[in-house]
């Protein structure tokens, strides 16, 4: 009389099973092995317990605001279309808002002179204009003496305004 | 014996032919993603950076994808985006995930709702406590609710290890889980 057929341990054909994803011999090999062996049904039992928790987690919330924040920065790097020309003009802005400071910073020392013979609005545009784009050496500015320390505190500034101008343009 | 549990989970409705930009993927399918990014790394805070990183690679990759099954293709962006941060994070350890710290194998703040449902931050905490490899492959078939031969492709490895790994994995979520009742 022969000794009847070892049942193999329970394996991970019981969760192909659970999934419906055995073929149909697989599937009806664990069917048999399940309905004769207890140690297969408690197994089953175990594996389908640790399978309905995880199904039956509800979605997770992302914290409020989350994907508002990410909607409204879009989407970054190269595929962001608005990033360029939103860099060029706030680039452009603070050029023109560095040269309006420029042309207060330069006028208010010419309207103070006490020998009352201070440029001209236009002569000082023309000053301005010439100073910051470096064509021209401004030939009325004193070199040195009382007027030398605003002469370079204006030249300084001005090459700082020159340069935001070149970054500013390097577009 | 079996019946109730052989059905497939609940899925996204996303078989469609129409590409969706990248503002109604982050819109509509968001709270998926975030989900997906939560079970694999166990904590708020680095669920969002996982997100963000998916989105970006959704961006990306949006020009190639065919339409079919986005929560796959979605599931399978942000599960790369976690197993790619876990070997970043191996080769420079300064901040583990969860199971390469048991400190931070808890769960750092149980949404509300899962607080009152009970039982879901043991769940999660279990969940943590997997082995990756088994975690990513227990998350996209329970979670995700992806067919083996699609955790297959996604992971890059035979169905039987993935078989395998989804079977070993919510054995030891069991373990885990043993005091919890029934």
């Amino acid at each position: 009389m022969s000794a009847p057929p070892a049942v193999p341990a329970p394996d991970d054909r019981l969760s192909g099973y659970l999934d419906g994803e055995l073929a149909s011999t697989e599937r009806a090999a664990v069917e048999r092995l399940v309905a004769e062996s207890g140690v297969w049904r408690a197994e089953l039992d175990e594996v389908q317990f640790a399978r309905n928790r995880l199904r039956g987690l509800p979605p997770r919330e992302a914290p409020p605001g989350f994907f508002e924040r990410l909607l409204a920065d879009g989407l970054p790097g190269p595929a962001r279309s608005v990033s360029p020309v939103a860099t060029r003009w706030r680039r452009l802005t603070a050029a023109a808002v560095a040269a309006a400071a420029v042309v207060a910073v330069l006028a208010v020392p010419e309207r103070d002179d006490p020998a009352g013979g201070g440029p001209t609005a236009t002569e000082a545009g023309r000053r301005e204009v010439r100073t910051v784009t470096g064509a021209v050496a401004d030939p009325d500015r004193p070199r040195d003496g009382a007027g030398a320390d605003d002469s370079s505190h204006g030249d300084g500034l001005v090459e700082r305004i020159a340069e935001s101008f070149t970054d500013a343009f390097r577009w | 014996m079996a019946d109730d549990a052989t059905a497939p989970a609940p899925r996204t409705p996303d078989e469609s032919d129409v590409i969706p930009t990248w503002e109604e993927i982050a819109r509509d399918h968001g709270r998926f993603l975030y989900t997906v990014a939560y079970r694999l790394a166990g904590n708020d805070s680095d669920a969002q950076d996982l997100v963000q990183e998916a989105l970006i690679r959704v961006g990306k990759g949006l020009e190639r994808y065919q339409p079919g099954s986005l929560t796959g293709w979605l599931a399978r962006i942000v599960t790369n985006v976690f197993l790619d941060e876990v070997r970043r994070r191996r080769r420079r350890p300064t901040d583990p995930f969860p199971d390469d710290d048991p400190e931070r194998v808890l769960p750092t703040a149980p949404a509300a709702d899962e607080v009152a449902s009970g039982l879901s931050d043991e769940v999660q905490t279990a969940l943590g406590a997997l082995p990756q490899d088994f975690r990513g492959a227990v998350v996209l078939c329970d979670v995700a609710g992806l067919p083996y031969e699609e955790i297959a492709a996604q992971l890059g490895v035979p169905v039987g290890t993935v078989r395998s790994r989804i079977h070993r994995g919510r054995r030891l979520l069991r373990a885990a889980l043993a005091e919890v009742p029934r």
